[in-house]
């Protein structure tokens, strides 16, 4: 009889996709929740595939273009309004690029969280849980840093969201949320311990000892606090002895050798694998940066240029500096020997010629933490500490000056060091995505506008541009529940 | 002296339209006593004198007067007689008399369906039905169409109505596409023969669709087809050929002018001039007209059989079609077939069985339209961009690769129609099987089962060697999709006379119906040999898509409903459907749609039976709760999504992530619509209007509502927002001259919609739309505005010489010049961002009209007839975005515009209308200058039909053979800029109605046909 089928008969089974509901189970419901989290960080969801505006993850483009286009670094070449007004620090909050950046955030944030929860409860070996977790506190806490460093006051969600009221909060102030990230990170740092899942994109114990550096030294810096200092330096020290500097005269080059992927100085790198992904999950670093050159003389494909180095970035290094043709390019030499002259010097730091002549999606991974970073750290931390270089600073920043093929910093005192750390950096990381947290940080708005401004006539930084804008959409949609940074 | 006529024998044969021969037909002389009847064949003799009129009667059946002249044979075509009020008209479930009607309900004739030849029949449904639209989204053959019933009332879910093919509510277009094809999708009711269909009811108000519940919200069309009846064996056969043809053709600059504009671009950008537009003497011999390259004059042909006939107990139909379509556009075309038949026989005194059979299949080549992007753009968007100054081929016969202007670059589009190969198949079956039982008098118990089969199949492959295959170096792509429904439906009717005055008709019933579908699809890249295309997908180097869906609902149903009259006067229906379906929250499975109607038959009241011209004036009052679930199945629930990434060099991890918000409360959309109608008739219905008032409020809107990204979701399926339409619908039918030489028969509808989105709860910034060139902000669904609202910049005029640049507000971190558009700073803070978007339009015309016209003149009986019919048809008041305009007008020498560069911005020529030239031209944004009034008339077809008159029909025993010309389309009267202005990018989309890019023009069509019975 119908009737008492039909109970049944209207129940809806999704054969072809697993819900919430019916997982987080078992030890591989475990695994594969953890594991999700990695695609939300190289390309994420992005329903509309492709030509998705959302499609590439957190570390696709935004997250490392934007601040160094918002700097004195880079340019844009593109038509968009989003990049060219980056560019010339004219950011407003309907900015579709710093909206997405802060989706993608925000999505991984969810994957962390669902992981944070769900997996304590499931019947399981303790170390792999512990370490599951651990995964997901790292990411959760480095994506709370860097929502702080580019926003500010963020809304703060600890528990995955289970229903559309969950949107009904309000900024919290950047002091409640900075705890939360030390201690997932004090966690990852206890907990990254199943040997099987340690490195090659996942992080190590120690990575997120470098990311504590980062963060220590950051509040530090910003709250003038010396026991934050003290442990930058303690943290970066635990890190440098095993992760060693790639050395020698090709060392610098050596970190974006393709073969060098998981080596040496890198920390914590994002996988991107454009081979294993068979061209649909590679980096965009070639397609962006690589102006367009002529393919049939042995050029790569698909160089869309669309941002350039600035002339200043480009004059910023000393001509003996190994980092500079190892960074930037001014023109290519094609298999017939012709050579082409670029209007603007581009970025091909990303680009391993004998490993991918060919260009276009790479398998360059992207470098978030390595250990040059860690001496500017303490280099920095040092010099803030005890309102001077010691020793000890100056042989930090030289560690990487003498790297680089340069003499000893001739820089003595507290601000002639902290000028010294803050040009090291640029030249050492430029088109790695730090230029502007470090003007924010290490300058004062008329340091940075004059900076800016040597390299970009037209820019104009203003007060406001040490923070982005909270995107229009989010302010909309909670009905102006979520304030707006001022000057935006 | 007087000559007396003699006496003499007059024999002939008397036949009803269809053919068949009428017995038992009264013949009289007139003014006399003298008569006769018909035997068995329709045949008759009768004694009477030349200048005698001959009176036929027949019950049923319009009388006939023939003078009787030289000719001894006399043979004669009753027509039925059409008593308006006492057809039969098909409503869900059951037929009710035209006169008992109180719902709002409008019939389409089988004949002016497959008037103007179309693929599918709701294309014979356009301007047909006052308050209706149907546009046609494209012209590539068998392109789907967008049928709105009194307005959208739903902005996720679907508005398109619900088609119930005799019986079995059929599955919906949404559901038959792989993904796998770059082209408009394909309608899938082009498997059902428009030939084959008997009648079409549109069911409009709530009092109608309640019956079909949560399904109903939409408007209901019911499709009937035709059946046998008892009798002689019918024979029909009709076939057309015709020739179709572009419309339309844009003016594009010739190569000259377009290295001119070249030129003139880098120079105001200070970039070095293209070296292509260096030699302009040998330019000016060079002009590749790359429109008439890709259009072409494509032939149509259809052809249909049927045998229709039966005895006392059985009856059968049966039919055969074909139809082959070239299109207007080289590489593109489509063919069909399809096979019906229909049976019924009677088995005992109660009980009958019977069955529908329909099974198809279509097979279309395509080539890419509507679309954009690197390698996916639009082949019209190619041809128009072009550089003239290239030919199709080089000397040695190969063809030039891509356009030599542009990037990202365009390919040659002759080469793309060529050897980019797509290709779609699909097959279905549609058949279903009732048993109808009389339990007593009055009372009948049916049983239905029904199936509803389809499988499509896309495939598509691009060489390496064409532009499109490019960068992927060339690929291939499979995809299909089956789907299945079943149906099982049970049903009593009652239908008594109670007295003389009390009429009951009832009807209760309990429906099962299950959906299963799947989908399968592969694509792969890298080929190095091309020869195998799609049929060889594993010959490529690289797996770019595997993927394989599962989906499927269920709905229980229980519907009643019962209409009452008493004394003819008094009408009252009442109707009731409890849905239940999967597709909702577990705590809100069912949901209840009840309806009531009144009419008052005030023509029958005694107080107005004095008043001889008034035939039927009838008022009808109706109300009624319907729903919509035309959501996808499983959006209640919180989904997974599968994920991959990587772990050094070789390891590849698959991961789950949550993607959407579990919702046990989603239920359906419900619509309470109020229907306040009005008929009339005067001159025994020679002329009868139909005017309907509705208000249709809809709440619970289905909405994929946008949340707060910081949630880590960017959508969640809710029930929030209400939304309104009110419109004002109405149909004149005439026959404004009405002799025995001449008729002319009229009709017209009208329909008029208002739309309003009343509250959208929680979604302040509203629902975007899709976006094209970057552009996303060009339309979006707001509170307070109808659906369709579309926005932009209002534009300033251009900045001329005497301007201060200074002071004209410009977008952030981008200067303006000379020569460049401005536009208005709305908020006056002295920069351009989205706070200074306008509303410029609306996708919706204020309202939609058709005009039918068929003059009928009788030349006599050696004669024949001539009909001519004049079908004018038209939308007014909606706005296009047209996109194209991007690419036509962009005066930046990286593609061919049309001439409106002519007109272009220079210091000599300081046009205030179109800007400079600009090789480095800033993003494109949408503004009232891409915003176009869509609004056309067009004469949408004109047939000029001979009958062969009977005296020639007999030698060929055929009992009526029509010749007919006619054209399609043939002139559209716009002011619509593009190719044509019934288009729609992005099909039937509520977020993105509206807008035109890289669109297959719409053909005008020329046909000569042939439709003969025997």
């Amino acid at each position: 009889c119908l009737c008492t089928a039909c109970g049944d008969f209207l129940d809806e089974v999704p054969k072809s996709t697993v819900t919430s509901e019916n997982y987080y189970k078992t030890r591989e419901d475990a695994i594969a929740a953890t594991d999700a989290i990695y695609d939300y960080l190289i390309s994420g969801y992005a329903p509309g595939g492709l030509w998705d505006e959302n499609f590439g993850g957190l570390f696709f483009n935004d997250f490392w273009e934007l601040p160094e286009l918002m700097s004195d670094n880079m340019t844009s070449k593109q038509s968009s309004v989003d990049f060219v007004s980056t560019s010339n620090f004219q950011i407003d909050a309907f900015n579709s690029r710093i909206r997405i950046l802060w989706r993608d955030f925000y999505q991984t944030i969810n994957a962390c969280n669902t992981v944070i929860q769900k997996v304590p409860d499931i019947p399981m070996d303790e170390v792999l849980k512990n370490q599951l977790v651990a995964e997901a506190r790292f990411f959760r806490a480095l994506c709370y840093f860097e929502l702080t460093r580019f926003f500010g006051d963020v809304p703060l969600h600890t528990a995955p969201v289970e229903n559309v009221s969950a949107a009904n909060i309000e900024r919290t102030p950047t002091d409640q949320i900075y705890p939360v990230v030390l201690e997932d990170l004090a966690f990852a740092e206890a907990n990254l311990t199943y040997a099987d899942r340690l490195g090659f994109g996942r992080p190590y114990a120690r990575s997120a000892s470098a990311l504590l550096a980062r963060v220590y030294l950051t509040l530090g810096v910003k709250q003038s606090n010396t026991t934050y200092l003290t442990q930058a330096v303690e943290k970066a020290d635990l890190v440098i002895p095993e992760f060693p500097l790639f050395s020698g005269p090709t060392g610098y080059a050596d970190i974006f050798k393709l073969s060098n992927r998981f080596k040496g100085e890198h920390i914590w790198e994002v996988n991107f694998n454009a081979t294993l992904s068979q061209g649909w999950k590679g980096n965009q670093f070639l397609v962006r940066l690589l102006p367009q050159m002529d393919t049939g003389k042995g050029g790569p494909a698909n160089g869309q240029g669309y941002d350039a180095a600035t002339a200043a970035l480009y004059s910023a290094f000393d001509p003996m500096d190994a980092r500079r043709d190892v960074t930037l390019f001014k023109s290519f030499t094609y298999s017939d020997n012709t050579t082409e002259n670029f209007s603007d010097p581009y970025f091909c730091k990303y680009w391993d010629r004998v490993a991918e002549p060919n260009g276009n999606e790479s398998d360059a991974t992207y470098p978030y933490l390595r250990t040059a970073e860690m001496y500017l750290i303490k280099a920095e931390a040092l010099n803030e500490l005890n309102n001077g270089p010691n020793g000890e600073a100056k042989a930090a920043l030289n560690a990487i000056r003498h790297r680089a093929g340069l003499g000893d910093t001739p820089a003595g005192n507290y601000a002639d060091f902290k000028k010294a750390v803050l040009a090291e950096r640029r030249l050492e990381f430029a088109g790695e995505g730090h230029r502007w947290h470090d003007l924010v940080r290490m300058c004062t708005l008329e340091e940075l506008s004059t900076l800016v401004k040597a390299a970009k006539p037209n820019a104009q930084p203003k007060a406001a541009n040490l923070l982005f804008p909270i995107p229009q959409r989010e302010r909309d949609i909670t009905n102006g529940k979520l304030t707006q940074n001022e000057g935006y | 002296p007087r000559v007396q006529a003699q006496q003499q024998s007059y024999q002939g044969n008397v036949k009803d339209t269809d053919g068949a021969p009428l017995s038992g037909v009264s013949i009289a002389i007139k003014e006399t006593s003298t008569g006769t009847v018909t035997d068995g064949n329709g045949s008759f003799t009768i004694q009477a004198k030349r200048g005698d009129y001959l009176v036929f009667s027949y019950v049923g059946y319009e009388g006939q007067e023939i003078l009787l002249g030289e000719s001894r044979t006399v043979d004669v075509v009753l027509s039925p007689q059409v008593n308006l009020l006492e057809e039969m008209v098909v409503v869900g479930y059951g037929q009710v008399r035209k006169g008992d009607l109180t719902s709002a309900i409008s019939s389409v004739k089988a004949a002016d369906l497959v008037k103007t030849s179309v693929t599918s029949l709701d294309q014979g449904l356009q301007g047909r039905a006052a308050g209706m639209v149907v546009t046609n989204t494209s012209g590539q053959p068998g392109a789907a169409t967008s049928i709105r019933i009194r307005g959208t009332s739903s902005i996720m879910g679907t508005n398109e109505p619900l088609y119930v093919i005799d019986g079995i509510p059929v599955i919906g277009e949404g559901s038959t596409s792989t993904g796998m094809f770059h082209s408009p999708a394909l309608n899938s009711l082009t498997s059902i023969n428009p030939g084959d269909v008997e009648s079409i009811e549109i069911l409009k108000d709530a009092s109608a669709t309640a019956i079909y519940g949560a399904r109903g919200a939409n408007g209901v069309i019911l499709i009937t087809t035709k059946r046998g009846s008892s009798g002689r064996v019918k024979t029909s056969f009709n076939a057309y050929y015709g020739l179709q043809q572009v419309a339309n053709t844009m003016n594009m600059l010739n190569a000259e002018q377009l290295a001119m504009l070249g030129n003139e671009a880098a120079d105001n950008a200070n970039i070095d001039r293209k070296l292509i537009f260096a030699d302009l003497n040998n330019l000016r011999k060079r002009s590749t007209d790359w429109q008439s390259e890709i259009f072409r004059i494509a032939p149509i042909q259809n052809y249909e059989l049927s045998f229709s006939g039966g005895n006392d107990a059985a009856a059968y139909f049966l039919s055969a079609n074909y139809m082959g379509q070239d299109g207007i556009i080289i590489g593109s075309d489509f063919n069909k077939a399809n096979v019906r038949l229909n049976l019924d026989q009677r088995i005992g005194s109660r009980l009958k069985v019977g069955t529908s059979l329909n099974v198809s299949h279509s097979s279309s080549n395509g080539v890419v339209t509507n679309s954009e992007g690197a390698f996916a753009s639009s082949i019209t968007s190619w041809a128009l961009e072009m550089n003239p100054a290239l030919p199709v081929r080089q000397a040695d016969g190969s063809y030039v690769y891509e356009n030599n202007t542009s990037n990202p670059a365009v390919g040659n589009p002759v080469q793309d129609a060529n050897e980019f190969k797509q290709l779609n198949k699909t097959a279905r079956a549609l058949g279903n099987f009732y048993a109808d039982l009389t339990l007593a008098e009055g009372l009948n118990f049916k049983s239905s089962v029904g199936i509803d089969y389809y499988q499509v199949k896309e495939q598509s492959f691009s060489s390496k060697d064409i532009k499109r295959g490019e960068s992927n170096g060339g690929s291939a792509s499979v995809g299909t999709v089956d789907g299945y429904t079943w149906l099982w439906e049970n049903t009593l009717n009652y239908n008594r006379r109670f007295g003389t005055q009390h009429q009951l008709n009832a009807v209760a019933g309990m429906t099962v119906q299950a959906f299963e579908g799947q989908n399968l699809a592969v694509a792969n890249s890298e080929f190095n040999d091309g020869r195998l295309g799609y049929y060889a997908i594993q010959a490529g180097a690289r797996r770019q898509i595997t993927n394989s869906g599962y989906s499927g609902w269920q709905m229980l149903s229980y519907l009643a409903r019962a209409n009452y009259s008493y004394a003819n006067r008094y009408l009252v229906t009442l109707t009731g459907r409890v849905d239940g379906s999967s597709k909702f929250g577990a705590n809100n499975r069912y949901g209840f749609f009840p309806s009531a109607a009144v009419a008052w038959r005030a023509s029958e009241e005694q107080f107005l039976q004095d008043w001889e011209s008034l035939s039927d004036l009838k008022i009808r009052v109706g109300y009624g709760v319907v729903g919509n679930e035309g959501i996808p199945p499983y959006s209640s629930q919180g989904l997974l999504l599968n994920m991959e990434a990587y772990i050094g060099d070789s390891e590849i991890i698959k991961g789950q992530a949550p993607y959407t918000l579990n919702n046990k409360e989603l239920k359906w959309e419900t619509t309470a619509q109020f229907d306040v109608g009005l008929d009339v008739g005067l001159f025994n219905n020679r002329y009868s209007l139909t005017a309907d008032f509705y208000i249709k409020k809809t709440s619970d809107l289905l909405l994929n509502v946008p949340v707060a990204f910081h949630t880590g979701y960017d959508l969640a399926m809710q029930n929030v927002g209400d939304m309104e339409n009110r419109g004002f619908e109405v149909a004149l039918n005439a026959v404004p001259v009405d002799g025995n030489r001449f008729k002319w028969d009229a009709n017209l509808t009208f329909g008029f919609n208002r739309n309003k989105v009343t509250n959208l709860v929680g979604t302040e910034e509203g629902l975007i739309g899709a976006s094209i060139m970057g552009i996303s902000n060009w339309t979006r669904v707001k509170e307070g505005t109808p659906i369709g609202t579309m926005y932009g910049y209002k534009t300033d005029g251009i900045a001329q010489l005497n301007e201060n640049l200074g002071e004209i507000p410009y977008f952030p971190g981008r200067s303006i010049l000379y020569g460049d558009r401005k536009y208005v700073d709305k908020n006056g803070d002295g920069g351009l961002n989205e706070a200074d978007l306008f509303v410029l339009g609306n996708a919706n015309p204020d309202f939609t009209y058709g005009w039918n016209n068929t003059f009928s003149f009788n030349l006599g009986e050696r004669a024949g007839n001539i009909h001519l019919s004049l079908f004018l048809q038209g939308v007014y008041g909606n706005e296009i975005a047209n996109f194209n305009k991007f690419a036509l007008e962009s005066f930046d020498g990286t593609r061919n515009n049309t001439t409106t560069a002519l007109e272009r911005w220079t210091p000599d020529n300081p046009s205030n209308r179109y800007p400079r030239a600009n090789a480095t031209p800033m993003a494109a944004v949408m503004s009232d200058h891409q915003l176009e009034d869509g609004s056309y008339l067009r004469v949408k077809d004109v047939t000029l039909a001979y009958d062969l008159p009977n005296t020639w029909l007999r030698n060929i025993r055929s009992s009526a053979l029509q010749i007919a010309v006619g054209a399609k389309n043939i002139y559209t009267f716009t002011n619509y800029s593009g190719f044509d202005p019934e288009v729609s990018r992005f099909g039937a989309d509520n977020l993105s109605m509206g807008a035109d890019y890289g669109t297959y023009p719409m053909p005008k069509l020329y046909t000569i046909s042939l439709k003969a019975n025997f």
